[in-house]
């Protein structure tokens, strides 16, 4: 999987794709309510409150949901085929879709404990991943 | 409808293309078609409109103007399938307010021949694009796309808590596939056994092939005018006896987690008041069925079974035609054509009329329409006023 699509060139998500290549997990958090939230926004859909500041989340949650693509939308992903996608609830309170990557034979399940991990897939480019976290 | 109205809403005309794949026609083409065929239904012309809704239809000026129209009223909506029951609900406002007289609805999706995929892509309609799932593009470099996928993470969910089946989803694709083939105008005819939904290939896992809706070309319209006024057409009116919005967006860029039962309780507990009518009297249903799991999260959301109880409740066959709640009587989306919503629409319309041949409900009196998403609506129409 070297050409996976790339995300939104989003100048507010930045923080977060630069840390991920540090691996490290940056996700915005509200600093008049508390609450994260992520992809960035510019002010909290809970309190209104405009303005955000970056934190680092602890890579840790759990798995709430899951799937498995047997149909490549992108050509990239055809030889990946079929592939998992995740649905994580990291401690911190968001969500976020990613991949699971574990040993041969062990497979994703609703409510297991997760760990981020960080993949470089292109040059410009480390996703935020999933294993085990035992 | 609702307690204020001056001229309670009916639908006077429906119009519907033929389904398939038209190269040579575009939206603006496959529009004006259904929009005759439903003029012609009612016995109106092009003059009476006072009013148009499109959906799906790139431009709504180039439309009307091809049609030779200036409406005092016209609202253009996304191509997204919820946008169906929200036209309606909004014609059946204009009318029943004394706003417009005739409202015409007109839906076109060239889907097929454009090459329109429901993933990767950005074209407003794949990927999610912002319908299932807002932030969707975010998650394009780990492979997350489709509202098929969407929905398969919310099936996988349901199956972990209930213990819902393969084989109970299986049902609704059989039930419609027969349906379908009761329905001359139907993409697919060929019915199927459940064991041939099971051998299907997967798509999204859980989700297999029959799981999923069609991808063609057709079109739609509908002429909502005022009670009194359909009264004097060519066909008995069909009332719109109640129509309901909800919505679910607060963290909507993910599966909700009660599968959106909040905002289909909400517009249940609306759309019957307003209708004098409870679920236990609907003769017909019609239920938006992109992916097979959407009926299932709708049959419990709107109450006809408890939650985590709609795939037993739908293996005892009570979706059937010869059974309590016969639903997509024309196949439906998975089967007849997808039409976001239309279609259903129509079939409501011409089930209440008893134009329906070898797939009639008998003698139906209240037909209900119902969608699921993060904005839920649903429409009861009944073949008589309040």
């Amino acid at each position: 999987m070297i050409d996976v699509p790339m995300p939104p060139d989003d100048p507010a998500n930045r923080p977060h794709w630069e840390a991920a290549r540090r691996s490290v997990l940056l996700i915005q958090r509200c600093p008049a309510c508390g609450r994260c939230r992520f992809p960035a926004a510019r002010s909290c859909a809970h309190c209104h409150h405009v303005g955000g500041d970056w934190i680092e989340a602890s890579g840790l949650g759990v798995i709430e949901s899951f799937c498995m693509f047997h149909k490549a939308y992108w050509p990239a992903f055809q030889a990946a085929l079929p592939y998992t996608v995740i649905q994580v609830k990291l401690r911190e309170g968001i969500r976020v879709m990613s991949n699971f990557v574990a040993s041969p034979g062990k497979s994703p399940s609703i409510g297991l404990p997760v760990r981020a991990r960080f993949d470089p897939v292109r040059p410009d480019l480390t996703l935020v991943r999933f294993e085990p976290h035992v | 409808m609702n307690r204020s109205e001056m001229y309670p809403p009916a639908v006077a005309g429906v119009g519907t293309t033929r389904y398939g794949r038209f190269p040579d026609l575009d939206a603006y083409d496959l529009g004006q078609w259904a929009l005759r065929e439903a003029l012609d239904d009612c016995g109106l012309t092009h003059a009476d409109l006072d009013g148009l809704i499109v959906n799906r239809i790139p431009s709504y000026g180039r439309f009307a103007e091809l049609c030779g129209i200036d409406p005092r009223y016209t609202l253009a909506t996304p191509g997204h399938g919820r946008f169906s029951g929200v036209c309606i609900q909004t014609a059946a406002l204009l009318v029943s307010s004394g706003t417009v007289d005739t409202v015409a609805l007109v839906y076109a999706n060239d889907g097929a021949s454009a090459g329109t995929t429901y993933g990767g892509d950005a074209s407003g309609y794949g990927g999610a694009a912002g319908a299932y799932g807002t932030t969707d593009a975010h998650w394009a470099p780990y492979g997350m796309t489709s509202p098929g996928a969407f929905h398969a993470l919310m099936m996988q969910r349901h199956m972990h808590l209930y213990g819902t089946t393969p084989e109970q989803l299986g049902e609704i694709a059989v039930t419609f596939r027969r349906h379908a083939s009761l329905n001359p105008g139907a993409v697919k005819r060929q019915p199927f056994s459940l064991d041939d939904y099971l051998a299907a290939r997967f798509i999204c896992e859980p989700l297999r092939l029959f799981d999923y809706c069609l991808i063609n070309d057709g079109a739609v319209a509908m002429i909502i005018t005022s009670a009194e006024r359909a009264r004097d057409l060519r066909q008995p009116p069909v009332y719109i006896r109640g129509a309901s919005q909800a919505s679910s967006f607060t963290g909507s860029s993910f599966p909700p987690e009660d599968f959106w039962a909040a905002p289909m309780q909400a517009v249940a507990k609306d759309v019957y008041a307003m209708a004098g009518f409870g679920p236990q009297d609907m003769d017909g249903l019609m239920i938006y069925d992109n992916f097979t799991p959407t009926v299932l999260f709708t049959l419990e959301g709107f109450g006809f079974c408890p939650q985590g109880e709609g795939g037993r409740w739908i293996a005892d066959g009570h979706l059937r035609l010869e059974g309590a709640f016969p639903a997509n009587t024309s196949g439906g989306h998975l089967s007849e054509s997808y039409l976001q919503g239309w279609g259903l629409n129509v079939e409501a319309v011409r089930q209440l009329r008893g134009q329906c041949g070898e797939r009639q409900i008998r003698t139906p009196h209240a037909i209900q329409y119902m969608a699921a998403s993060p904005v839920v609506t649903s429409v009861i129409y009944g073949r008589t006023p309040a």
